[in-house]
């Protein structure tokens, strides 16, 4: 089994690499020169995605949120059915029945179109509710960390507040008391109306619905930004402390820069993971709350709402609850595979478990190599050491190269890198000082230190960057 | 040399951890001797291994850590014991009890759950030494023996209760509280303010010369080693490269490496202009270079450093060197056929 | 201890601004409850005027937001709020639905821990083995259940096909000693109420369980391994400790993270087992709730909200209490 994945993957990683390219020719396309300036985030990319290919459990959670997302997006069109043909067959038919794969629902309509117009409802309240949620709780959270003091006492205590309802109950209670605020504002301005409708794929004629469905996404908005807050502030507490936050303040940029330039995107991989669960927490928070009434009324399709409406047959037309329950439940589980393995993939101290097939590429004569890492992590290593070395054909060169030793003073590994992506990767060294020094790496910033352990980067430097310590290279 | 008492010999000793990036070959056949009641120094670069050698007398190495092959030869009265061989409960008492370590963080050193006087009387009621009541009392005196004010009340703080420093004290406390043999100082400065790091030095001596207990010193601290050793161990990469008694080794360092290391650091013997770095950088212990570990960055580098493995020669009494510099050219030959 | 009289005075201090916040919250909730409630208690459309204006005036539904809040905050101190619907007192009707939610509580809590914390320890004892992984599957896998879907598919297995359990009733031990049925007949020895209260329960709790447990599996293990890498741990070692020691170490310090999940999780199942209720018809605080938004019975829904803030909010006045307790660096 082992075996047959890592060689089923390997072929996944064509196809990764090709999206990566792709990827890189369509930034091309918009910004000529984009690739080349950006060569070492196009790099990265390709590895991560190879380290996801090797978890069988993260491409199966990768392949069934495709599914999910194409269903989704084009559910409406595909279903053979509209959702508003009520009773056109006997109600209650078995799977098969005349053809019709899923068999009928509680309102005599084709079950398998109600559950794509369904995947489309859920699809786009699990987004919406991301959408709305998680920025509002990002900027509540780096508020409370950045400003500290009364501030962040406010923030917090009003988060607390909001942690002590249970999710489901004040979740309920909000459905069920902001539809008419909802839908009395949606009525007077037509074209968020219109906007609505078409994404939620109803018709106009429905719009009625929009209130109870905009006030679930609200209810769940609002049960779930805390969390985000929480989380961002615990993190960006600690990264607060990083050297260059200070350096980012001596050099005089704005607080607001600061949050959102610099703090921020070193919080992106915690946050990707957060979000990719919490899609399969909310969608199934969704149905529950339609499988108790609130949201959409018929004929809206809703998956919670076709099993609630089919429990009254159980367990005598169980298709009625199993159809949408396990469409659910497999949704649910989608999500939590691709977050739980993304953790892994972006979190290098769980990375251990994925291996790498990396493939060394020959260095060339006058390449420049640069290597770094925090003056902790050298400490036996009193001085600035930048000086050209011959290293041996042991590890992975085809001929001498130029080594270059950078330390710098006061910059952390992730502006180190901002400094390096302005070079051009042109391969990996696998580079590791020692055992120890990787694990002092680990507890550093994720998306950095997953290159590190990969190895020192090799760049071409900037030349002049270098001719000033050293007195030239050629 | 032969006249003093060998305690402690490691032979052939080899630590592999095997991470995911690879099998890192931490220690690579580390051969030395301690003598009964000695300061030993050893010095290196961090990731030289100098932890790791140290934490193998006892076999505290943790997956995915592994202690490969190798002997270390304990003498234990009059009978001599290969720690490596011997049952598991076995090393266990012998830890915290004859062998003890000062680790280089005490505040994660120290469960912070417990007060400080459970953790040293724990010390000795699992080796049997006391009853607990005893042991509080006895945990009293020996903080008192390391100096720190009020005693009576300090047993009863948790380590967040207490200062660095005196936090590196408690565990200097429990290490000695059952007066072990050896005493594996581990960094035991490094984490600790400056001025407080000079007394605990102080602490240290005075100990050793009280009770005459064998003291390794980790450190890369050339200071401490010129103050308080004896003997001196120079680890580089994984190998213990040269061993000498420290005004020899500060005076004649031997191996090119020895001799950088005293050109970048400052050298307490001597008054020297400027310092210099040495050039290069650690190698990786996962493709550690072929030869002698350190030839890619040697000055002095030959031919045959890049494809055997210098032996070790007793250059002078005592004064041991692993580096091709020193062997003769007709050792050479026999070396090569060997 | 006299840090932790002034830790728990601080405590305190917060606990105060939190209460009056939910209490805040879940008012405005019932303030911006769209239909006309009174006309609604009333009997809907054909209610006479009259009887709508003096409910209105009952409930003071005329008079501006804060008016309502202070009356709405002066009547829960006094205990004067009935259900409009049942016209009970609202804190009766929940004296009497509390047991049954308790109980199911309980079931499903002892059966998470009994569970998952073993499971935990031996996950991380046993990583990156397959017990490990079929853990991790596990969580995952109650983490994506939608609890309704997997009340139906047990229910026909252990209802319909086995016949091992009972949807309806639920027998009274002869006295109540804790209040708590299942104590109780455990206390009092009556095996034969204890096996139907468990046959009542048991389902719901353990399906109650199945969801969370993985969850705690997991949070168990990856504390276990965050505290064995621990310094002190191997400080613990070259101590010379024996294994049951260095467990007592160990367990100790992991101790702390998983009580504070554990207790919120028993308060989340005391207050969020509304879809579990629901299904299988068990009279609870849940179904209480679900029927309350139905009849658009504010003062239940408010309360109840309240209440189950309120659990909450003292649970985790419990946990940073018994933190402080464990944990010496929390009492500064």
């Amino acid at each position: 089994m082992g075996i047959l994945w890592i060689k089923f993957s390997k072929k996944l990683d064509l196809i990764t690499d090709k999206f990566v390219e792709l990827y890189a020719r369509f930034r091309e396309l918009i910004s000529p020169g984009w690739s080349d300036k950006n060569q070492s985030r196009i790099d990265e990319l390709k590895l991560m995605l190879r380290a996801f290919n090797r978890s069988p459990l993260g491409v199966v959670g990768f392949i069934l949120i495709a599914l999910f997302f194409f269903l989704g997006i084009f559910g409406p069109w595909i279903a053979p059915e509209p959702y508003w043909g009520l009773f056109r067959y006997p109600r209650n038919m078995p799977p098969g029945w005349e053809g019709h794969i899923f068999g009928t629902d509680h309102y005599g309509r084709d079950l398998l179109s109600i559950m794509l117009w369904g995947a489309r409802v859920s699809l786009v309240i699990g987004l919406l509710v991301v959408a709305l949620g998680v920025p509002l709780g990002i900027i509540l959270g780096l508020i409370a960390a950045y400003y500290g003091g009364v501030i962040d006492e406010i923030i917090m205590r009003i988060v607390d507040i909001f942690y002590a309802f249970p999710a489901l109950m004040l979740a309920i209670a909000m459905a069920a008391v902001l539809p008419t605020t909802i839908s009395k504002f949606l009525f007077s301005v037509p074209a968020l109306e219109g906007f609505f409708t078409v994404l939620f794929g109803i018709r106009l004629y429905d719009s009625g619905n929009l209130g109870p469905m905009l006030a679930v996404i609200l209810a769940m908005v609002i049960v779930w930004w805390p969390g985000y807050t929480r989380m961002i502030r615990a993190v960006a507490l600690s990264e607060k402390e990083k050297v260059y936050v200070e350096a980012a303040k001596a050099l005089g940029l704005s607080d607001f820069q600061i949050m959102f330039k610099h703090i921020l995107p070193n919080l992106s991989s915690i946050l990707l993971v957060m979000i990719t669960i919490d899609l399969g927490s909310i969608i199934i928070l969704e149905a529950a709350l339609s499988f108790l009434g609130l949201g959409a009324q018929p004929p809206i399709a809703e998956i919670g709402r076709i099993v609630s409406d089919g429990r009254q047959y159980w367990p005598d037309k169980w298709w009625l609850v199993i159809i949408p329950g396990t469409f659910l439940f497999i949704v649910g589980l989608g999500w939590n595979l691709l977050g739980d393995v993304l953790r892994d993939v972006l979190d290098p101290r769980t990375r251990r478990s994925i291996e790498f097939g990396l493939k060394e590429k020959p260095v060339e004569l006058h390449d420049f190599i640069g290597l770094f890492g925090d003056l902790a992590i050298l400490a036996g290593f009193v001085y600035m050491v930048v000086v050209p070395i011959d290293i041996p054909g042991a590890f992975l060169m085809t001929g001498p190269v130029l080594i270059a030793f950078l330390l710098w003073k006061g910059l952390d590994s992730h502006s180190l890198l901002r400094k390096v992506r302005v070079g051009k990767i042109v391969g990996l060294v696998i580079y590791v000082l020692s055992y120890f020094a990787i694990t002092t790496y680990l507890a550093g910033d994720s998306f950095v230190a997953m290159l590190i352990i990969l190895g020192g980067i090799i760049l071409k430097m900037v030349k002049d960057e270098l001719e000033g310590e050293v007195g030239g290279f050629e | 040399m032969s006249e003093k008492e060998v305690i402690l010999s490691i032979r052939d000793l080899y630590v592999n951890f095997y991470t995911y990036a690879g099998v890192v070959r931490a220690i690579n056949g580390v051969d030395l001797d301690i003598y009964k009641g000695e300061v030993f120094g050893l010095v290196g670069e961090t990731g030289c291994g100098k932890s790791v050698t140290s934490r193998a007398i006892t076999r505290l190495i943790t997956p995915p850590g592994r202690i490969e092959k190798g002997e270390i030869f304990y003498k234990r009265n009059s009978e001599v014991i290969d720690l490596l061989k011997i049952p598991d409960e076995e090393i266990r008492k012998i830890r915290g009890d004859e062998i003890s370590y000062i680790f280089q963080d005490p505040t994660s050193s120290l469960d912070p759950l417990y007060t400080s006087g459970f953790q040293i009387a724990e010390t000795m009621v699992v080796h049997d030494k006391a009853e607990w009541n005893e042991a509080w009392k006895k945990a009293v005196e020996l903080l008192k023996e390391t100096l720190i004010p009020d005693p009576e009340s300090r047993v009863k703080n948790y380590p967040h209760e207490l200062s660095g420093g005196m936090r590196q004290r408690v565990v200097i406390s429990i290490a000695l509280s059952n007066d072990p043999k050896i005493l594996i100082a581990d960094e035991p400065t490094t984490n600790v303010d400056v001025t407080v790091q000079a007394e605990l030095m102080d602490l240290l001596k005075e100990l050793q010369r009280k009770k005459g207990t064998t003291i390794i010193l980790i450190t890369h601290h050339m200071g401490l080693i010129a103050e308080l050793t004896e003997r001196v161990g120079v680890m580089y990469a994984g190998n213990l490269v040269e061993i000498a008694k420290v005004e020899e080794l500060f005076e004649n360092p031997l191996h090119p490496y020895t001799q950088g290391l005293m050109a970048a650091v400052p050298n307490p013997l001597q008054k020297i202009e400027r310092l210099i770095p040495i050039k290069g950088s650690v190698p990786n212990l996962i493709y550690p270079p072929p030869g002698c570990r350190f030839h890619p960055r040697c000055p002095k580098a030959m031919p045959i450093c890049k494809e055997k493995r210098p032996p070790r020669i007793e250059v002078s009494p005592g004064h041991f060197v692993e580096c091709w510099l020193y062997v003769s050219e007709e050792e050479w030959e026999g070396k090569n056929n060997e | 201890m006299a840090g932790m009289g002034r830790y728990l005075v601080r405590r305190a201090i917060t606990f105060i601004p939190t209460v009056f916040g939910v209490l805040f919250i879940t008012f405005t909730i019932a303030f911006l409850m769209p239909a006309d409630p009174a006309r609604v208690w009333a009997g809907g459309q054909k209610a006479s005027p009259q009887v709508v204006e003096k409910i209105r005036k009952m409930y003071h539904l005329d008079e501006p937001f804060w008016a309502q809040f202070y009356y709405f905050t002066r009547a829960i101190l006094t205990n004067s709020i009935y259900s409009p619907v049942t016209h009970n007192l609202v804190s009766e009707e929940f004296m009497r639905r509390i047991p049954i939610t308790l109980n199911l509580a309980i079931m499903a809590m002892f059966m998470i821990v009994a569970m998952g914390i073993p499971m935990g320890i031996v996950a991380a004892l046993k990583k990156d083995t397959a017990v490990d992984n079929a853990v991790r599957i596990l969580a995952l896998i109650g983490y994506s259940t939608p609890s309704f879907w997997i009340a139906f598919i047990f229910m026909w297995v252990f209802y319909n096909e086995l016949g091992w359990m009972t949807l309806v009733g639920l027998p009274r031990p002869s006295e109540m000693i804790t209040g708590i049925y299942i104590l109780d007949a455990l206390l009092l020895g009556e095996w034969k109420i204890f096996i139907e209260i468990n046959r009542r329960l048991l389902l719901p709790a353990f399906i109650l369980a199945f969801i969370l447990v993985g969850g705690l599996a997991r949070y168990v293990r990856n504390t276990m391994l965050d505290v064995l890498s621990a310094d002190f741990i191997l400080f613990a070692q070259a101590k010379g400790l024996p294994p049951f020691r260095l467990w007592r170490h160990a367990l100790k310090n992991s101790l702390i993270p998983v009580v504070t999940v554990v207790f919120f999780m028993f308060g989340g199942l005391l207050s969020g087992a509304i879809i579990t209720e629901t299904v299988f018809g068990i009279p609870g605080l849940g179904v209480l709730y679900f029927a309350a938004i139905s009849n658009l019975d504010i003062p239940v829904i408010v309360l109840s909200t309240l209440y189950a803030g309120l659990i909450v909010v003292i649970i985790s006045l419990i946990v940073d209490i018994l933190y402080a307790l464990i944990d010496p660096r929390v009492r500064l």
